[in-house]
């Protein structure tokens, strides 16, 4: 999959440079620098899986930015215009912020979900007393849509009371 | 099943392996960012 930065930049409050095929970054009017995109996942489908991140370079919270929102939507407009993909996406947990997040993206993605004819199904695990955020967004269309839900939701209730911390 | 699109697991540990895999994907695309980001002569 190749995504359009011209298509991206036509929709985007920001003007993205690309970094890879799937990849882009931009910078806020409060000089934060962003990078977002896809990392093909190989774990849950053996093809047309991508997760998808956000980062902050900074590492900084900054100010309310409502064009932040907009550049993700371009974004992923640009992602479901393509072949039929799933989109996952794992909350960051490292700063026991997940929750947090959850609550953004899940905002973000379902008035995107809603408006796009999208299916999103978010759930949380917990494993070792800590509380993961997961989420699929596909298509209405995507020719497996059932399947794949199915199989994403059987997938995060399968395993977490045998997970265990491996020893470093 | 279809078992052309899923990755199969044969145990409980082995779907819970994934997906701690899972959690640690954003390290691996944030080091291909880091790395695109140096060729392009990009920094913060």
């Amino acid at each position: 999959m190749i995504l359009s930065l011209d298509k991206i930049n036509s929709k985007s409050p920001y003007r993205l440079i690309k970094l890879t095929d799937l990849t882009f970054r931009f910078v806020t009017d409060g000089g934060l620098h962003y990078s977002l995109g896809f990392y093909q996942d190989t774990l849950f489908l053996k093809e047309g899986a991508y997760h998808f991140f956000i980062d902050n370079a900074e590492g900084e919270h900054g100010a309310h930015d409502p064009k932040i929102v907009d550049v993700v939507v371009a974004v992923l407009e640009e992602f479901f215009d393509q072949e039929p993909s799933v989109m996952l996406y794992i909350c960051d947990p490292r700063d026991n912020r997940q929750a947090a997040r959850n609550r953004l993206y899940t905002m973000w993605y379902q008035e995107y979900a809603k408006s796009h004819m999208l299916t999103m199904f978010c759930d949380a695990v917990r494993m070792n007393d800590i509380d993961y955020y997961a989420g699929i967004l596909m298509r209405h269309d995507h020719p497996k849509h059932d399947e794949i839900l199915q199989a994403f939701q059987a997938f995060l209730k399968y395993f977490p009371a045998r997970y265990k911390v491996r020893e470093k | 099943m279809n078992d052309d699109i899923f990755v199969k697991y044969s145990t409980p540990e082995a779907a819970a392996e994934a997906f701690y895999k899972m959690l640690h994907a954003k390290d691996e695309w944030r080091a291909q960012v880091r790395e695109a980001e140096q060729k392009a002569g990009l920094s913060v």
